[in-house]
């Protein structure tokens, strides 16, 4: 491979339905899923799917859901994606069908649910944040 | 069809520092199945943005991991000055690449004692480990600290390093060079160290390219990528080849490690006698804004710090991937098959950092 | 009981630490810093261990498995606690996870703070561990005696 300097990055949003379209374009390009998270950003949750175009480069396709969207699973398209969804799912509380086989869905086995939601509004007076409010 | 039992490996087990913990389904000694699980060292930091600001995390970050901890807070502080757009010092890039390929050359010894270790040969850990005591003096000298450091902040560099003291590293690193060459014959072509390392664990190249392996890992079958092509710090103006083999099993990747080291080294002295005078840090003003993930060549791999700036002073999101979480799928993979006794071989060959991937 | 102080063997676990104090115990043990000329040994076995050296802080996991080495372990024995996340919980206290330093879970004779603690600093704790485990014994020596 060339030597590449300061490789492009582009940003895309996708709804929580076109997801798998999308993702299996990638898959058949050839592309590799570096890696995927969740953040958790003004009571909604942004998920990012990063992926290799080749020549260092990257794209990130953003997925906007909120607490009660179930979104679709990628692990039968890209097999070690597993992992990543088990920690968006375990620390987050996101609603992906992970399936069960390989890490059986407590890949954390942490005693609270979705420990990292906390609805901390970022004021610059304010001071105070709640723990983790009673999600499902 | 033999008969299948299953054995709990860790999470205290006497072949690595670190908790991790394996069920292995067996079948009369072959591995038919691992299933693995993590959360022992899982501690929580990227909860801690909404406490400590962005100044402050740099010190989190670093204490991620012992190993790599210099690559976590370049690797943060090179993400928050892009998304602030700060132009570093030319100083300051090319002591990070200094310091960024000293903790390569010690990561690597490290594992190649903790690799002798794990097929017996205390002596070549014992060895391994004293050389590496000197480059662990030289990071004492420089910085004050010998696994964390704490001199990147965003910007610059905290401690500078007078030139006097980065000649007599250049010359340390020649003598230690010739003393980890005739160590790496040992390693390399001693009978029964290759009975133990050749043909075991082996991964293809199209095995490693589906399952997402990274780094030396993946260099060992073939892949060519490194990080290091992409011009951070002060590799644009340095001149390097990546070390890739083509077997992809545990002997190519015991290679393309050693030949890291004496790469390394020699970046080191080029980077010694291109170093530029000037300041080390510029004054930064603001909150960061924005978002962007940049990417490292860790020893292990290859690392991604995504950050994402609301322009006050703490962050949306910050997040660490590093090799290790990646690598882990494919290393379930390739112990499908082996014989119980090499488990431990296998484990190692992806050099394992299990802080760092359960933060 | 005889007195076994004169060879103390150790048993190291790692309970969510950076692996910055662990590599420094492991460096210890290595021909620079050397603590085997005291007649340590590194055994993974906690039946045949006398002292215990735990890093990192105790989080809701891993308090269980710290907990289990040390009533398996023979008594007399110590414990030493190393770096500052072994003793308090260190930079990592206001985390959700981590509960605090080791001595939330089991009784701790020695402190050695460091981030990563030095490896001077872990052979002075090791040498104050052996003279708190000859005074452990001579102490079991004596009751064994009263109560027959």
């Amino acid at each position: 491979m060339n030597k590449v300097y300061d490789p492009v990055q582009t940003n895309r949003n996708v709804e929580p339905e076109n997801l798998i379209e999308e993702v299996r374009k990638k898959r058949a390009d050839g592309k590799r899923l570096l890696q995927m998270f969740a953040s958790y950003i003004e009571k909604h949750y942004e998920l990012v799917y990063c992926f290799d175009e080749g020549d260092y480069r990257l794209e990130n396709i953003h997925v906007v859901a909120d607490r009660s969207t179930v979104v679709p699973s990628v692990s039968d398209i890209y097999p070690y994606a597993a992992p990543y969804e088990n920690e968006a799912c375990e620390l987050f509380g996101v609603k992906i069908n992970v399936p069960m086989d390989g890490y059986r869905h407590r890949l954390y086995k942490i005693a609270e649910d979705a420990p990292y939601v906390s609805p901390y509004d970022h004021d610059e007076d304010s001071e105070e944040h709640e723990e983790e409010e009673d999600g499902e | 069809m033999g008969k299948r039992s299953v054995i709990p490996f860790g999470p205290q087990h006497p072949v690595l520092p670190e908790p991790i913990h394996l069920d292995l389904v067996i079948e009369d000694e072959t591995v038919v199945e691992a299933i693995p699980s993590i959360g022992f060292v899982h501690r929580g930091l990227e909860s801690l943005t909404d406490k400590k600001d962005f100044n402050e995390l740099v010190y989190i970050i670093e204490r991620t991991c012992g190993i790599c901890s210099y690559m976590h807070g370049m690797g943060y502080c090179e993400a928050v000055e892009r998304v602030m757009k700060v132009q570093i010092p030319d100083r300051s890039r090319f002591l990070r690449t200094v310091w960024a390929e000293m903790s390569r050359v010690h990561s690597h010894l490290l594992w190649l004692g903790l690799l002798a270790d794990a097929f017996g040969f205390e002596a070549l850990f014992y060895q391994s480990w004293r050389l590496r005591e000197r480059v662990l003096d030289m990071f004492e000298e420089s910085t004050g600290g010998r696994c964390i450091f704490s001199v990147n902040k965003i910007g610059g560099q905290l401690k500078d390093v007078p030139d006097d003291m980065l000649k007599a590293f250049s010359v340390k690193f020649t003598e230690l060079e010739k003393e980890i060459r005739v160590m790496a014959k040992t390693f390399l072509e001693d009978y029964t160290v290759n009975k133990r390392l050749k043909g075991v664990g082996i991964l293809t190249k199209e095995q490693a390219l589906e399952m997402g392996a990274l780094g030396p890992f993946a260099r060992g079958s073939g892949v060519r990528y490194d990080l290091r092509e992409t011009g951070y710090a002060a590799y644009p103006e340095l001149d390097f080849e990546m070390c890739v083999e083509k077997d992809g099993d545990c002997y190519a990747r015991t290679k393309v490690r050693i030949e890291e080291i004496f790469q390394a080294i020699s970046l080191i002295r080029q980077a010694i006698d291109k170093m530029p005078g000037g300041e080390i840090a510029v004054p930064v003003k603001g909150n960061p804004m924005g978002e962007y993930a940049m990417r490292l060549e860790q020893p292990r791999g290859e690392g991604v710090y995504y950050i994402k700036g609301n322009g006050t002073k703490f962050l949306d999101r910050v997040r660490l991937r590093t090799p290790t979480f990646a690598n882990i799928a494919p290393m379930v993979q390739t112990l499908k098959g082996c014989k119980l006794s090499d488990v431990p071989l296998y484990i190692l060959s992806i050099d394992p950092c299990i802080s760092c991937t359960e933060r | 009981m005889k007195d076994v102080s004169k060879s103390p063997w150790i048993i190291h676990y790692d309970g969510s630490s950076c692996n910055g104090c662990d590599m420094e115990v492991l460096a210890s043990l290595t021909p620079v810093y050397d603590i085997e000329r005291f007649g340590v040994i590194n055994t993974g076995d906690p039946m045949q261990a006398d002292i215990f050296l735990v890093t990192g802080g105790i989080n809701t996991l891993n308090q269980m498995v710290v907990k289990q080495i040390y009533d398996q372990m023979p008594s007399p024995k110590v414990v030493v606690a190393i770096g500052t996340c072994a003793c308090t919980g260190g930079i990592f206290k206001e985390c959700y996870n981590i509960i605090g330093g080791t001595d939330t879970t089991i009784p701790v004779d020695i402190y050695v703070p460091g981030c990563a603690a030095r490896p001077q600093s872990i052979i002075d704790g090791i040498v104050q561990a052996k003279e708190c485990l000859k005074q452990k014994c001579i102490a079991e020596q004596k009751a064994a005696k009263e109560g027959k």
